[in-house]
């Protein structure tokens, strides 16, 4: 690090720590996990909401106000995956993997400890990372094009529908139902409409929100019925520990931390991609590279800290195309940019040169939004875990209706609460069948820009295949699929082999 | 006391009147037919701040997003609306998505009231693009329309196509043979400053950022006239590069179908008088917007012209079509 | 009928009925006339063959006596509270805006504790009703901006603010 950067972080910090820009992150962080720990509700609703501010406040205010309500609703988001299955966001999707069984096992204490910890973790190598890489990173990023975008696709889709070997044609049937719902709608690339059956709602296609809504949280909820006289309040956990972790749990983690990280950082910096494929492709990563992967979907604490550093990691670095490129990474910096733009500034590499002080102001506040964040998030975890002493019989009809709300905001029309329930009874068959819902999840959250960069690759080449094998980075990618899939395999033929031989 | 104010909530909920006095007799609904952050959302959001803290109006505006089917699901919203309290802003979509058989609602089923803002497009091509002038570009599509990837974001058919085969109309270019390949939010700036794409065709606020920063190069806007101030000032208009064409992006506030005589005269007296505040002005600039005022039966008839020009575009590239 | 069979005819069934329906797309009036039914169409087939496969390989395991099937509900009332859920999801749906949030959220969360939290605690469940409808009313529309249907939003602010409570409501 050269002392120019130095020097502007110095600049930076002492903008963020002005006490009106650093009050409003506190209330920014705060309101930003409460929102993401409500379904449906996630980080852009809360950037949304917050543009109205952009009137009335100084420019470097309002932008470090959005930030910490982007990351605050990143680290709240895993509560209700923990504490209740239900994701608030594709984001938290990865951390009901281990997270709910955690809490099932009555270690939801540690469970929201880690996934702070390791947000925090996360979210902290991130911003040394922006300070440090941004610009050649953002460089290299340019260089994924449709095709390029299409690989990533499939292989983030083979890794999850691969997850579990003994469920890989149910996890493949479940990514191409997948697949088959984000047809829905006006095609991008021709505005024909498709399965639209005359519905002016249905033309934007189906919200990937409702999606998870109504197959992870309505669905589970349907699920649990099945249990719900019969479990009466034995179910309840009335005891409450410190929310921290054991040293054991530690050693455990410290390291999918450290190596998950970079992958959400890079994922993050694609336009386009998201914190969903960050969460997920360093859930599968973690579970192919542990020692035991068995216990994986079981509790294992370092399945949730791996996507929780993984998805905190991937929102600092889906600024990076915002700041240095202006180009907006995720719908959340859309609407950032987009405030931007009110105060007649030009986001992008001048950005540092013009406005040095929000530019820099805003990178220190990530440090001390991601430290308020913490801060914040273990007592209020302390608060939250006590949901769990509320009986299923009130607290389901209490998510249903939350639900609900959380899916009107999207796009402030009751016309999905139908699909939504269509959807639950869909999550439930799914459940009651053993079918299981990530690669849907994922599917949902990748299928439109998937078949658009394929349509897009196909335009560029004017029909030509070979667009799909034209960079290195496509065909290095193709190679991680293939081994993506074989690996469960592969690894299991390499016991075989060890035991053969002992 | 909760059940009791309950009871007499739904009560009051149920003879609520729908008998109106003088206009306006309570608080407006104002509708951006998208979602937060975009032009529609940030140009009604400025409207309705300006109309009530200048006190022009003295009714509340809250603002209330109706993203969908490229504005089609606001469109069906307020065409059902009988209260004149609705207004919303629409821009060439609203012609649009009629024409490309997305919806059989059209400008006929709104009521226009102002038109009050102009923009433009650019076309912009990477800084080691062989184009050097938009002539250049269309000189390669006479040659071979495949030799040339123009991308932008949404749909075709959608404003950003169009602006384009408008201009490469009127250079004698056949428009029906052009690639056009559509990308969303952000992803068609980053194609275009990775190389995958040759030409990107946009609004002019989208480019001033890397045009800056020299990263981009653009050929040439879609105004009538040289743009006065900033980076853009640089670049020609279509017509000194001699192409005869101007495209607009006009934004315009609509109220509801058959808006009744009053409410209509009040609502483009408000308009009117805003755009005469110097906070209205200020706005205007800092987003880059020309600032113009067209009253409701002006609008009206070059809404009806518009109209017969997008659509004999719409059929010469084939995409014309009615929704049934 | 086994587990895995019942999936495998859902998605032999799912791709058939996607595939009939991509077929009735309408051509493309731009570029090719069949680029948007290549994707929906690839993915249709997908579902038909891997049903195939789990019908199979499910056969296979059967013969090797390993049967799975879906597990039977422990309580016989859940198949009432699922459908009973459904059926009030849907109707809170259509009741949604025209009857404004706060009468169809009373009546919903009312009628749900009544079918899960069981007609017997209507004491608490109107107390949650009333809690929950008018928290998260008060949040979404004083904190965090969200505007929610309504019948007449100004009657409902004056009768408010007629029953006092000494909440500005301005």
């Amino acid at each position: 690090m050269d002392s120019g950067v130095i020097q502007n972080l110095m600049l930076g910090f002492s903008v963020a720590l002005k006490w009106q820009n650093f009050c409003m992150m506190i209330v920014g962080s705060a309101l930003g996990t409460v929102l993401g720990m409500l379904p449906g509700l996630g980080p852009s609703t809360g950037i949304a909401l917050l543009l109205p501010l952009t009137f009335v406040m100084p420019p470097e205010m309002a932008l470090i106000t959005m930030c910490a309500v982007y990351y605050g609703a990143m680290f709240g988001g895993s509560r209700s995956s923990i504490l209740l299955n239900i994701p608030g966001d594709g984001a938290a999707v990865a951390s009901c993997f281990d997270g709910y069984p955690m809490s099932q096992q009555g270690r939801a204490e540690a469970a929201l400890a880690i996934s702070a910890i390791a947000s925090f973790i996360g979210g902290l190598i991130s911003c040394v990372a922006f300070v440090v890489v941004a610009m050649p990173v953002a460089r290299f990023a340019l260089r994924f094009g449709p095709p390029e975008y299409f690989v990533l696709m499939v292989f983030a889709l083979a890794a999850t529908a691969a997850i579990s070997k003994d469920q890989l044609v149910k996890g493949l049937i479940a990514m191409f139902i997948g697949l088959a719902l984000t047809t829905v709608g006006i095609d991008l690339q021709s505005g024909v409409q498709r399965f639209t059956f005359g519905s002016a709602e249905l033309q934007s296609g189906i919200d990937f929100v409702v999606v998870i809504i109504g197959v992870y949280g309505l669905g589970e909820i349907l699920y649990e019925y099945h249990t719900l006289r019969a479990k009466g309040e034995t179910h309840v956990q009335h005891k409450f520990g410190r929310i921290w972790i054991t040293w054991e749990d530690w050693k455990r983690c410290w390291l999918p931390i450290l190596r998950q990280t970079p992958v959400g950082f890079f994922i993050g910096v694609l336009p386009g991609a998201g914190g969903t494929i960050a969460a997920m492709m360093s859930y599968n990563n973690e579970k192919q590279l542990s020692r035991h992967p068995e216990e994986f979907g079981k509790g294992a604490i370092e399945g949730l800290a791996a996507p929780e550093a993984a998805n905190n990691a991937c929102s600092i670095g889906a600024m990076i195309p915002m700041f240095t490129l202006g180009v907006p990474g995720s719908g959340t910096t859309a609407v950032m940019l987009g405030a931007l733009m009110i105060y007649g500034l030009q986001p992008g590499p001048l950005l540092f040169e013009h406005n040095p002080e929000i530019a820099w102001g805003v990178i220190a506040s990530f440090f001390l939004g991601n430290v308020i964040c913490a801060i914040i998030n273990l007592p209020l975890a302390g608060l939250l875990v006590r949901v769990l002493s509320v009986p299923p019989r009130v607290l389901y009809p209490l998510v249903v209706g939350m639900a609900f709300l959380g899916v009107y905001t999207i796009n402030y029309s009751a016309s999905e609460f139908l699909l939504l329930s269509g959807l639950g009874l869909l999550g439930y068959f799914m459940k009651c069948y053993k079918i299981p819902t990530a690669p849907l999840i994922l599917a949902i959250v990748v299928g439109a820009s998937m078949e658009q960069s394929f349509r897009q690759s196909l335009l560029l080449s004017d029909g030509s295949a070979s667009v799909f094998f034209r960079s290195s980075i496509c065909n290095v990618l193709w190679l991680l699929a293939v081994l993506s899939v074989a690996w469960p395999f592969i690894s299991d033929w390499l016991k075989k082999r060890k035991a053969n031989n002992n | 006391m909760l059940k009791k104010c309950t009871l007499a909530l739904v009560l009051a909920v149920f003879l609520a009147g729908s008998a109106h006095a003088a206009f306006p007799s309570r608080n407006f609904e104002c509708i951006a037919p998208a979602g937060p952050g975009g032009g529609f959302d940030t140009t009604m959001r400025m409207v309705a701040k300006v109309l009530t803290e200048q006190k022009i109006v003295s009714r509340a505006m809250p603002v209330i997003n109706k993203p969908g089917g490229g504005g089609g699901v606001a469109l069906a919203y307020i065409n059902a609306k009988k209260d004149p309290h609705t207004i919303a802003v629409y821009s060439p979509p609203l012609l649009l998505i009629n024409l490309t058989g997305q919806t059989e609602l059209s400008y006929k089923n709104v009521t226009p009231l102002a038109m009050l803002i102009n923009d433009f497009g650019a076309f912009a091509v990477p800084k080691d693009s062989p184009y050097k002038t938009i002539g250049d570009l269309f000189d390669a599509l006479k040659k071979d329309p495949k030799s040339v990837k123009l991308g932008g974001t949404s749909s075709p058919g959608s404003m950003d196509h169009i602006q384009f085969l408008h201009a490469a109309k009127a250079a004698g270019v056949d428009v029906k043979g052009i690639t056009y390949i559509a990308f969303q939010g952000g992803e068609a700036l980053a194609n275009l400053l990775g190389g995958h794409i040759d030409v990107y065709t946009t609004g002019m606020a989208e480019v001033v950022a890397m045009l800056e920063a020299g990263d981009i190069r653009v050929l040439a806007l879609t105004s009538p006239e040289r743009i006065k101030n900033g980076p853009l000032s640089q670049i020609p208009t279509l017509k000194e590069e001699g192409v005869d064409a101007v495209f607009v992006n006009w934004r315009g506030i609509f109220g509801i179908p058959n808006m009744p005589k009053e409410a209509r005269e009040y609502m483009e007296a408000s308009l009117k008088k805003m755009t005469e505040t110097p906070e209205w002005d200020e706005i205007c600039q800092r987003n880059g917007w020309t600032k113009v005022f067209m009253g409701s039966s002006d609008f009206e008839k070059f809404l009806v012209k518009t109209n017969e020009e997008y659509k004999s575009l719409l059929e010469t590239v084939g995409l014309y079509s009615q929704a049934k | 009928m086994r587990r895995d069979t019942v999936v495998g005819l859902f998605s032999v069934a799912l791709g058939a009925l996607y595939g009939t329906a991509t077929l009735r797309i309408k051509d493309a009036t731009i570029g090719s006339p069949w680029a948007p039914k290549v994707f929906p169409l690839g993915v249709a087939a997908f579902l038909v063959v891997l049903g195939i496969v789990a019908l199979i390989t499910d056969r296979a395991k059967a013969r090797g006596g390993h049967v799975e099937r879906a597990p039977a509900a422990k309580d016989p009332g859940c198949a009432k509270l699922i459908i009973g859920t459904l059926v009030l999801c849907a109707v809170y749906g259509y009741a949604f805006e025209p009857f404004g949030y706060i009468v169809s959220t009373l009546c919903f969360m009312f009628l749900l504790l009544t079918l899960v939290n069981e007609p017997k605690r209507w004491k608490s469940n109107i107390i949650i009703t009333l809690v929950f409808t008018f928290f998260l009313w008060g949040s979404f529309v004083y904190v965090f901006d969200i505007a929610l249907p309504s019948f007449d939003m100004d009657t409902v602010k004056e009768l408010f603010a007629f029953t006092g409570g000494g909440v500005n409501l301005g």
